[in-house]
């Protein structure tokens, strides 16, 4: 060509980050938002040549709300029912149950390897239609990936009302940033363990303000599938833990984090990494669209990022679902 | 006569009429590519390492006469191709497409494309 192609820099895209200077992202995080990107394009190009519908993202958030009525409206429109919620079997059901409430309402979601999780922990890109949700998959706890999963919806909608811009674009300084980052945690938080729910368990318990032990906030955490860290969290912001409290449950957490041994480890199957990183909505219409010959062989095996001796697998876990005891993609 | 995209192979063997089925085929396509009348760029090659089943790239590795070099008239033809139409490569891509080079062989050549690709209108 005479000349290089010009394409907008990937800060045009995605969400800031703390500590992420637009521009200078690392080589691993630069390859994870190109490769979310890709899919994003792809995913757009295809559903247009198989004239299937795009779903508009439909669920603006204003900063000016409060927090407990935007999460409670976003679950409402998630369409996870509390009771749904009780009676999951493990964190790993509840986070592909959150992580399809997420894509139904026309967000897809990808998960990225390789980047470290002292980097970023989920990232968005703010396009629309289709925005897209990236959870690093390091994060080896299923609940933490549901936190970091509803933190980034809350960034989509808050882009959709308007109130979040791009990386390149957003002006706010350091101090107004975590401002918006609360907001999105305490939503985040009030969508996986809304108020009034908590508070029924609450009354049911006889635990003194600040007397939450890791054993009680395990146990608690369980019911809800989320990590014993965010519920001590959330049980801060109800008032259960006081600030000293919240530190000092903190630091047993640790010592008890301290004391276990290294999780087992173990390979996850190129097609259940594949279906982890792309998502089941990405891999269908990939697949469809091979079948109706609209892309070639080799055009579907670098989308999904999957040799096609595995379709076989791909198909079957595509109709079947996802088997008991798969090992999830660690994000090496 | 032909270049041969890598869609034709995956098409052929992982898909359509594997090897154990349909013998002749295979039979009659290493005689062309023995006769010199059918081939295809390095960039194919690469592309089946990187998404072939175990038994294309055993075969394809078995068959390196296939394999053309990219000599200078065909990247100059490829770049040509890619200047006129560049919708052919896709910027944000992480790999580099070997649609053109498939083209450029035949164009210099004289030979005919066959690929899997089809219109949207088929």
């Amino acid at each position: 060509m005479p000349q290089p192609p010009t394409i907008p820099p990937l800060a045009t895209e995605f969400r800031r980050l703390p500590g992420v200077t637009p521009g200078v992202e690392s080589p691993e995080l630069r390859l994870a938002l190109r490769m979310m990107s890709l899919r994003r394009q792809v995913m757009l190009e295809l559903v247009n040549e198989m004239d299937e519908t795009v779903i508009d993202f439909t669920a603006p958030a204003h900063l000016s709300e409060a927090p407990l009525e935007v999460g409670s409206r976003l679950r409402e429109l998630l369409g996870v029912s509390v009771q749904e919620q009780l009676e999951w079997r493990d964190e790993w059901q509840a986070w592909r149950r959150w992580r399809e409430a997420v894509e139904s309402l026309g967000v897809l979601v990808f998960q990225f390897p390789k980047v470290s999780l002292d980097q970023v922990r989920g990232v968005s890109l703010l396009k629309f239609p289709m925005p897209a949700i990236g959870i690093n998959s390091k994060e080896s706890a299923p609940g933490a990936r549901i936190f970091t999963l509803l933190h980034e919806f809350l960034h989509i909608a808050l882009a959709a009302g308007n109130e979040e811009k791009a990386a390149l674009s957003e002006s706010r300084n350091d101090t107004e940033w975590s401002n918006v980052e609360r907001f999105a945690e305490e939503v985040a938080s009030e969508i996986i363990i809304p108020e009034n729910v908590l508070q029924s368990f609450l009354k049911r318990t006889s635990v003194a303000r600040d007397s939450w032990d890791v054993p009680l906030v395990r146990s608690l955490a369980a019911k809800f599938r989320v990590t014993p860290l965010a519920m001590a969290t959330r049980l801060r912001a109800a008032g259960q833990l006081s600030w000293r409290g919240y530190r000092d449950w903190r630091e047993s957490w640790s010592q008890y984090l301290a004391m276990l041994k290294p999780a087992k480890g173990g390979f996850a199957h190129p097609v259940d990494k594949t279906l982890g990183r792309a998502g089941r909505p990405f891999t269908q219409l990939v697949i469809e669209a091979l079948d109706g010959n609209r892309i070639t062989a080799v055009q579907a095996c670098r989308y999904l990022d999957l040799r096609f001796d595995h379709f076989d697998k791909l198909r079957a876990n595509l109709r079947e679902g996802p088997r008991a005891g798969q090992i999830p993609d660690d994000g090496d | 006569m032909y270049s041969l995209d890598t869609s034709f192979f995956m098409d052929w063997q992982a898909r359509y009429y594997p090897l154990d089925l349909f013998p002749t085929l295979e039979r009659n396509l290493v005689g062309m590519i023995g006769a010199g009348t059918c081939g295809a760029v390095e960039l194919v090659k690469e592309e089946i390492d990187a998404v072939g089943t175990p038994g294309l790239r055993t075969w394809a590795s078995s068959h390196s006469g296939l394999f053309l070099p990219m000599t200078p008239e065909v990247q100059i033809e490829a770049a040509a191709i890619e200047a006129s139409y560049p919708e052919l490569m896709d910027p944000k891509g992480l790999n580099e497409s070997a649609d053109a080079y498939v083209i450029a062989l035949a164009k210099t050549k004289g030979w005919l494309v066959v690929s899997q690709e089809t219109s949207v209108q088929e």
